[in-house]
């Protein structure tokens, strides 16, 4: 990927999701609330649905017990009741067993579930009612009424399996279900068929718990743990006729699918508008780069031009001069046309140089491994000769043990040079230049420290930037620092600058360590 | 119920009721009721063991049957000529005794055992037959219901139907239903009732407004239709039974009218105290049907199962010949009993399991699914 690309793919992304950020924000609290509203939508209707089961209920019992106090008071008095009681069984099912019961019925014979009070509470004329109970496969529950006449009562065991059969009827979605309890707690009916063995058993549930609050006063979780694990989301109503409690629920995950299901698309879409806008942003951001670059370029072709036409300029006026000397055909001014010349077409190899450097680009595979310690030993015997001229002393400080880089050794040279030639151009005579070797958090250094001016302040930021020297003494087209930056950046490493006005600079190129097997 | 997987009989019931050869290889009715057969001679006990002589002398003696071994056959006969001897062969598990264990030629062995349950395993492992089957025991049925429903168990043989509705929509499970072999009848008491009245009761019986009433759909009428005819006239005729059919015994008297009388639910014991007492007019009653050889074990004179005492030589003649068609004709002809309806033989049974027939007779050939 190109670095103009890499660029372009960051500015756009930045873009787009400085932009998408707090709409994501706004529509991740809106589909907050949605959500939240829908698991308040899905329990209200399940509480409708347990309402209504609860109402059907009630009214199937009441019409149980009304049928029979209508037997009652129909058959109970007659002479020949108990046979025509037990005779009403064949057509109401749903009120079991139906007897007779007097003074004399044996023990035996008495509803099971009715304690002697209420029997007798039954005989004198009353109407009682039991607890529910496990007849045989399904719960049932007692009742007596009155037969119009003393001491004679007629009982039945209503059946309750039309209630399992009613419960068994209500499918909410694809696996919600009802379940009806006692005012224990226990297990009557149940919808889900791996609970219906509770029913038999009469193990508690995870839903009983629910049904004593509500038989207690309280009320119950709308949200809980299912015996199977799954959450489910419940509504509640409570029979305080029977003291039975209906619960209707439904796994979360099913109940809220359509809040989910939008979640997710809008999910979906936010991402694709992301994708979209970013890729939209790279084109854009693409070619707005590759005007700026060519703006950029012709900016930099015109300081170069610039900084030749002055630098050229000053050597072609030096040179002028030069010929002006040679036409008077003096012989006493050969020398100095000699030391002119001399000294321009070795600027003007300096200029060459500098321009060659910048051509040059590091390539991996010329990277050879550089001892730091004699690399720097070499940039001092090569700078020595000019330091010299200058009348600067360069010393070289190494570090205490071999210290390995990798690295275009011609290049890495050029940059040290670069900046000891700069630090000895910075130094007053008789000054020194230090070279120091370090080491530091996995890097080697290589520091050129001088005795010079310094370099003001608020030039710093901007020192390794194109063209911003501010000698024009030589041929100095402001390319010097910038290179060697582009070389120590190009070696996995960089050059930083400390400098305080009156004191000197310190120039540093670090680069990172390697073996030298490496 | 186990015993059938470990053991085998020299014959055995074929699925349409006809005897059919098992560790036997083939074999004759003899005269005196007796039966010669040729023993199979690569059946082994589960030891590796051949089947001998004497192992099945051992074994047919404990149900009180003679073996002898005669010109490479064995001739198998019996003291009691009231019960066919290959319906007593069949019911004849053929074992060797190996210190404590009793060994069979059965495809399953047990391997674990206590008073609550049995584990057995396949003797040679077979594709997706059923390789492992534990039985469990619980005091009451309806604790197996509620256990199998819990999921403790994967099959419920011999469920009653009123219990299907729990087993609804529940994915784990599926119901089968295969023909019984029981019957929903009333029998009569033959020293009350004469051939005529009882011919009578069977025309006033056998409609459908009395089988569904007293049984719900899922039991099936008799094959043979009868134009239906009211109750004949006479003294109200007072019904027994026991508590599972008060529902039944009650819809009769009702479907009697005027000649209904009392109806007594006893329990099991007074139950049958009460008909070897004669103390009854008509019974509610469960008699196994099928095969038709059973008719031999119910209706032959003299025979064990006949405890209502009938006896009618043309009845006896045409079992002695294994003429079932002729012994119905003549059972019909004289009816000790009026069949109301076949219930059908449910078994719930987890949903991978897969069979042809889910009798548990043939569960050593279910399959199941992974």
């Amino acid at each position: 990927m190109t670095t103009r690309r890499r660029i372009a793919m960051r500015l756009a992304a930045l873009v787009a999701l400085s932009g998408l950020l707090p709409i994501a924000l706004l529509a991740g609290i809106g589909l907050q609330i949605v959500r939240r509203r829908g698991e308040n939508a899905s329990r209200e209707a399940l509480q409708a649905i347990a309402e209504q089961a609860a109402a059907r209920i009630a009214a199937y019992i009441a019409q149980q017990r009304e049928m029979l106090r209508a037997l009652g008071m129909a058959i109970g008095g007659e002479a020949d009741a108990a046979r025509r009681l037990a005779d009403v069984s064949l057509d109401a099912p749903s009120l079991g067993k139906v007897r007779l019961v007097t003074p004399e019925t044996p023990p035996a014979q008495l509803p099971p579930a009715l304690e002697p009070e209420q029997v007798a509470k039954a005989l004198s004329g009353a109407e009682v009612v039991s607890r529910t109970y496990l007849a045989d496969l399904a719960p049932a529950m007692d009742a007596c009424v009155p037969s119009g006449k003393p001491q004679r009562t007629v009982c039945s065991t209503l059946d309750l399996l039309e209630l399992q059969r009613q419960v068994q009827r209500i499918h909410v979605g694809d696996s919600g279900y009802a379940l009806a309890f006692d005012r224990t707690g226990r297990l009557l009916a149940a919808g889900a068929g791996t609970l219906r063995a509770a029913v038999l058993s009469g193990e508690p549930v995870a839903e009983s718990t629910g049904a004593l609050a509500l038989t207690g006063g309280g009320t119950a979780p709308s949200r809980l743990k299912s015996n199977s694990g799954a959450e489910v989301i419940a509504g509640w109503a409570y029979l305080p006729d029977l003291g039975w409690t209906i619960a209707v629920e439904q796994p979360v995950d099913e109940a809220l699918r359509g809040a989910r299901t939008a979640l997710f698309w809008l999910g979906v879409g936010g991402l694709a508008m992301l994708i979209l806008s970013v890729s939209l942003g790279v084109q854009q951001a693409l070619r707005m780069l590759a005007a700026l670059e060519l703006e950029e370029r012709f900016r930099t072709a015109g300081q170069i031009a610039a900084g030749i036409t002055h630098d050229l300029g000053h050597r072609l006026a030096i040179l002028k001069q030069t010929r002006e000397l040679a036409e008077t055909n003096d012989p006493s001014y050969m020398p100095r046309i000699r030391d002119s010349l001399g000294a321009e077409v070795e600027t003007l190899q300096r200029f060459v140089s500098d321009f060659a450097d910048l051509t040059r680009e590091a390539r991996l595979a010329d990277f050879m491994p550089l001892e730091l310690n004699a690399f720097a030993e070499s940039v001092r015997r090569s700078a020595e000769p000019y330091a010299a001229q200058a009348g600067v002393r360069v010393e070289l400080l190494p570090a205490p043990a071999e210290l390995w880089v990798r690295g275009d050794r011609y290049m890495l040279e050029r940059a040290a040079l670069n900046l000891a030639r700069n630090a000895i151009e910075a130094s007053p005579k008789g000054a020194r230049v230090a070279l120091k070797v370090t080491q530091d958090s996995g890097r080697g250094a290589l520091h050129v420290e001088d005795q010079g001016s310094g370099i003001a302040a608020a030039r710093l930021p901007a020192l390794f930037d194109s063209f911003t020297s501010t000698k024009r003494t030589g041929a100095h087209v402001g390319m010097g620092l910038p290179n060697v930056r582009r070389i120590a950046v190009a070696h996995g490493g960089n050059v930083t600058v400390k400098s305080e006005e009156g004191k000197g600079s310190e120039f540093t190129i670090a680069l990172p360590l390697q073996p030298p097997g490496a | 119920m186990a015993q059938p997987w470990v053991f085998e009989p020299l014959v055995r019931l074929g699925p349409d009721g006809v005897i059919v050869p098992a560790l036997a290889s083939r074999f004759a009715l003899a005269e005196h009721n007796a039966l010669r057969l040729w023993l199979r001679a690569d059946a082994k006990f589960s030891d590796g063991a051949p089947l001998t002589f004497e192992d099945v002398a051992t074994s047919l003696a404990q149900n009180h049957l003679r073996v002898a071994k005669e010109d490479g056959a064995v001739l198998v006969s019996s003291d009691d000529v009231s019960l066919p001897i290959d319906l007593l062969i069949s019911r004849a598990f053929v074992f060797r005794r190996s210190g404590a264990a009793y060994l069979g030629t059965g495809p399953f062995v047990p391997v674990e055992q206590d008073a609550a349950h049995i584990r057995l395993e396949r003797r040679n492992p077979a594709g997706r037959l059923v390789q492992s089957v534990s039985l469990l025991s619980y005091p009451k049925p309806q604790d197996a219901f509620a256990h199998t429903l819990k999921g403790d168990a994967d099959v419920l043989p011999d469920a009653d139907a009123r219990w299907l509705e729990f087993f609804e929509n529940v994915p784990r499970f599926r119901i089968e239903r295969e023909p019984g072999a029981h019957a929903n009848a009333i029998a009569f008491n033959l020293h009350h009732l004469s051939r005529t009245e009882r011919t009578d009761l069977v025309a006033a019986l056998r409609n459908d407004d009395l089988r569904r009433l007293s049984f719900g759909n899922d039991c099936q009428p008799p094959p043979q239709r009868l134009e239906f005819k009211p109750p004949p006239k006479g003294r109200p005729l007072d019904v027994l039974a026991t508590p599972i059919h008060e529902r039944f015994a009650l819809a009769v008297r009702r479907e009697l009218g005027g000649r209904g009388g009392s109806v007594q639910i006893l329990d099991v014991q007074d139950y049958f105290r009460a008909i070897r007492g004669g103390n009854f007019d008509l019974v509610a009653v469960r008699p196994i049907i099928w095969p038709q050889i059973t008719s031999v074990v119910n209706w032959r004179t003299g025979a064990a199962g006949n405890v209502f005492g009938y006896s009618n030589p043309e009845v006896d003649a045409a079992l002695d010949r294994r003429d079932w068609t002729a012994a119905q004709r003549a059972l019909d002809a004289d009816p000790p009993m009026a069949v109301v309806c076949t219930p059908s033989y449910v078994i719930v049974a987890d949903s991978r399991i897969t069979a042809a027939s889910y009798s548990l007779d043939t569960l050593p050939e279910w399959e199941v699914a992974n």
